[in-house]
């Protein structure tokens, strides 16, 4: 069985490199015409990079525990690190990286093997088109700039199911099947509301870059004129997330674990990290489209406005956890199909009626230049 | 409540006359109804349907070796009479067969696959007559019968 | 498909459900116990009647020791036929319904996770500590007490216990207001449990379902009044009934069977009169048979004891609660999502290591 431990280091190895490696693809592009190496460097490698969301998921976990140790009536992790045991999460990662890797022996060693190396790179590459606010009049803070950025974004958003369903697959075992199973339903069910909610959005804005949605929000927030889209958007964004009391896929009282049952070790790490990537990416889109993103009083620079609103954000997805206990599956669905996507639609025509009656309305309201 | 037992013990030793052997009352609450075994299916028909002693509480096996005979127990509460009723048989420890009482009660389901598998009596019309708490490999003789003796630390050693 | 839900499983227990599934669809389920079978039937023919006591308690040890130590204690009493102290017997109560919350909070406890729900599971074990706690200062053990004995307790109360009980109480029915608003005003936690595994009255008294499960049907049987043991009948309480028999009608029976129970330990405590705690009673328990009934937390427990003259039994029956209430089921759990079948096994509250015994 030897080379089956060394075969789970290579991919464990591999798989950090290749994700480095496919978020490096992303900027092939910018790396031959632009002449800015090192600035590109610094964005991929701290912010909004790797260090960043390492960082914020490492902060993330950290701050999930505590809280929802203190809503329990716990203490919560207290003793690693200086303080409050911050760095706990940081120990989980060293303990879950230094654990052997298994493969089942009916796996499907390609498929296996694969799925966590492209969760990650998926989800990862994300964070590149995400804009992050002014650092200089007319410059943003973005690792790859495009116009077409939110639209890259939901589509990676939507690779995940099909990730999740090799995972589940691949692993040939009848909880990740499952599990794999309802993640499919669910995600193709709750991405539906939650692109109509980004195009009530872009309709106002007139726009589909996320810039200039962010910018048009200069006198009024999105959230205020639209509620309804936010609150959909926020309902569909728990469920894409796989969170509480949306985490059906993986509940562990049914089927174990869902997909990533049969994940050790760094794999398995991979689907945590991509979750959280996840969060990091939903939240900071909500705080863009409908929160007025990086706009704020000029006493802290528009990064950190965002990076603020984003883990407003967090919290109020953390709570969820805290409060409600799990749905079911017909009942997700009948939320999503009967409940939200209806809603959504509303909130569209409720954006097209306004717009026919009121053509000077976004111009008046400051959302279109 | 004891006249009430009295009553009922009375009913149905005077309803099944050749059938039932005893029909007494312990103490308070406690009807005890001792019938031969090959007509325990009516009886309990009888009882279930008629007296109104409807939910099952328990089914007892007590092994006699020296007189050569398993004692089954059933033990039924009524909820309409509010009263405790025990229906007893015996059976040959040789030829263990008894008319299975899932028909009348389903709730004995379980308990009924219990006796089977710590006494071997077997249970003619059980739906289901498997092994309950023992493990699938057990080999060896009933183990709650008497002659089975627990392993000691001499024999393991 | 055939998907085995245990025994290795975060919610299973030491139990497996063979399950029957269509997609996510539940078709069939057939359980498979015995993982916990320790044979305490035989071993209780193989030790003395005060040896036993230890062992009896094993069969449902970390919810409920002693309502089920009170039933073994109750069918030697009867064939001793020998007299106990009043004080005695109102320490058994009180421990007993200090049991019966602890379990039912236990229970809280599990029936909160198998939705899902992290929050209740901290909260209830919380307040399942002050009664440990309580029971530490009466017996100096916190889950297997063995403070029963026929003839009496082994222990008695101390001085200040009356004091620090009225304490946690008070402090403890606080808590059971929070506890509804949480959970049973939770319209998640509604969502997931009404109309899920419900079962009607007539099924239910023809599977033989005891306790709480029967009462959610509708049914209003209670061991406590209708063959009052101990002195039970000097307490005034209720019996909680619904008539739903549903997850959510079981979960709420139980509920408030707590509220009763802190109100059974209340009335004791102001009445316990003084006296002595244990007499001495033979150690050979003359020929004969009995059968006692108790209401545990889980429903009524009962135990059939044949006593040949020596000071071993010849036979003890023990039909538990959790036995009788696992008839139910292979019933309500046809045509269920998988969801659900987390839901439905916790409400029915099995404990594997008392269907197993």
């Amino acid at each position: 069985m030897e080379w089956k431990r060394s075969f789970g280091l290579l991919t464990s190895i591999l798989s950090f490199f290749a994700s480095l490696a496919l978020i490096f693809l992303n900027f092939i592009g910018p790396l031959l015409f632009s002449l800015q190496f090192y600035e590109l460097i610094i964005k991929v490698a701290v912010f909004p990079g790797l260090m960043y969301i390492s960082i914020f998921a490492i902060l993330i976990i950290w701050f999930e525990r505590k809280f929802l140790a203190r809503v329990h009536l716990r203490i919560g992790p207290l003793h690693v690190g200086p303080m409050m045991g911050i760095l706990q999460p940081i120990a989980d990662f060293l303990k879950l990286m230094g654990k052997e890797i298994i493969v089942p022996d009916k796996a499907h060693k390609i498929v296996y093997n694969l799925a966590p190396i492209a969760v990650v790179a998926v989800s990862c590459s994300s964070i590149a088109f995400m804009p992050f606010g002014w650092v200089a009049p007319g410059k943003n803070w973005v690792i790859y700039e495009t116009p077409y950025n939110l639209l890259i974004i939901l589509i990676l958003f939507t690779l995940h199911p099909l990730i999740i369903i090799a995972a589940g697959w691949g692993s040939n075992n009848k909880y990740s099947f499952i599990g794999a199973m309802r993640a499919a339903f669910q995600l193709l069910a709750y991405e539906v509301p939650m692109v109509f909610c980004i195009a009530g959005v872009a309709m106002m804005a007139g726009s589909l870059d996320l810039v200039r949605i962010v910018e048009s929000q200069s006198k009024i927030w999105f959230g205020v004129v639209e509620p309804l889209g936010l609150i959909v958007f926020f309902i569909s964004m728990m469920a894409e997330l796989i969170r509480r009391p949306f985490d059906i896929p993986v509940a562990e009282q049914e089927i174990v674990f869902g997909y990533p049952t049969e994940y050790s070790g760094v794999q398995f790490m991979c689907f945590m990290m991509a979750e959280y990537v996840n969060l990091c990416v939903a939240s900071l889109l909500l705080a863009g489209l409908f929160l007025g993103g990086w706009l704020g009083p000029a006493f802290l620079p528009p990064i950190i406005w965002f990076i603020i609103k984003s883990l407003i954000v967090c919290l109020f997805v953390i709570m969820g956890r805290a409060t409600w206990p799990r749905l079911r599956m017909d009942q997700l669905l009948r939320v999503g199909w009967s409940l939200l996507i209806p809603l959504a639609i509303l909130q569209i025509v409720i954006v097209l009626l306004l717009l026919l009656i009121f053509p000077t309305f976004p111009m008046w309201l400051g959302f279109r230049g | 409540m004891t006249e009430l037992d009295r009553n009922i013990a009375e009913g149905i030793k005077s309803h099944f006359a050749d059938v039932v052997l005893e029909a007494r009352v312990q103490r308070d609450l406690r009807i005890v109804v001792t019938v031969e075994k090959e007509h325990i299916l009516e009886v309990a028909r009888y009882i279930s349907s008629e007296v109104g002693f409807d939910h099952p509480a328990s089914v007892a096996a007590v092994d006699y070796p020296m007189q050569g005979k398993i004692e089954v127990v059933y033990y039924i509460w009524s909820t309409s009479k509010r009263t405790f009723l025990a229906l007893k048989t015996a059976i040959p420890r040789a030829e263990p067969k008894l008319n299975s009482l899932t028909p009348v009660w389903s709730g004995v389901d379980f308990h009924e696959r219990e006796i089977y598998e710590m006494f071997g009596v077997s249970f003619t019309g059980h739906p289901n007559l498997r092994g309950l708490l023992l493990q699938e490999d057990w080999e060896g003789p009933p183990p709650l019968r008497k002659d089975f003796k627990l392993r000691t630390k001499l024999e393991r050693g | 498909m055939q998907v085995s839900w245990g025994p290795q499983h975060p919610a299973s227990g030491h139990l497996r459900f063979i399950l029957d599934v269509d997609g996510d669809s539940v078709l069939n389920l057939e359980p498979d116990v015995g993982y916990t079978h320790r044979g305490i039937e035989k071993l209780t023919e193989n030790r003395t009647y005060l040896q036993n006591i230890p062992v009896v308690e094993r069969i449902n040890s970390y919810c409920d020791a002693t309502n089920t130590v009170l039933g073994y204690i109750e069918v030697v009493e009867e064939l001793l036929e020998c007299e106990v102290p009043e004080r005695a017997r109102f320490i058994r109560v009180i421990m007993a319904e200090m049991n019966r919350i602890a379990s039912h909070l236990y229970w809280l406890c599990l029936m909160s996770i198998s939705v899902g729900f992290e929050t209740m599971l901290m909260w209830t074990m919380n307040e399942r500590e002050l009664f440990l706690d309580l029971f530490e200062m009466i017996t100096g053990a916190r889950i297997t007490y063995s403070a029963l004995r026929p003839g009496g307790v082994r222990y008695d109360i101390p001085h200040g216990f009356e004091e620090v009980a009225t304490k946690y109480l008070n402090h403890f029915e606080r808590r059971l207001k929070d506890y509804y608003k949480m959970i049973f005003e939770n319209s998640t936690f509604r969502l997931r449990t009404i109309g899920v595994g419900s079962i009607s009255s007539s099924d239910a008294i023809k599977l033989g379902l005891v306790g709480p499960c029967l009462r959610a049907s509708g049914v209003a049987t209670d061991v406590r009044k209708d063959e009052p043991y101990e002195v039970y009948q000097n307490f005034d309480f209720n019996i909680p009934v619904e008539k739903a028999g549903d997850a959510y009608a079981r979960s709420l029976i139980r509920f408030h069977e707590m509220e009763e129970s802190v109100s059974i330990i209340r009335q004791a405590l102001r009445s316990i009169p003084e006296g002595p705690i244990r007499k001495r009673v033979p150690l050979v328990v003359p020929k004969g048979e009995a059968y006692s009934r108790v209401e545990a937390a889980r429903g009524e427990l009962g135990y059939y004891l044949v006593a040949n003259g020596t000071d071993k039994p010849y036979r003890l029956k023990v039909s538990t609660p959790s036995f009788r209430n696992m008839a139910a089921l292979p019933y309500i759990t046809r045509n269920v999502t998988i969801a659900d079948i987390p839901a439905i096994y916790m409400s029915l509250d099995l404990i594997p290591l008392d269907i197993d015994r």
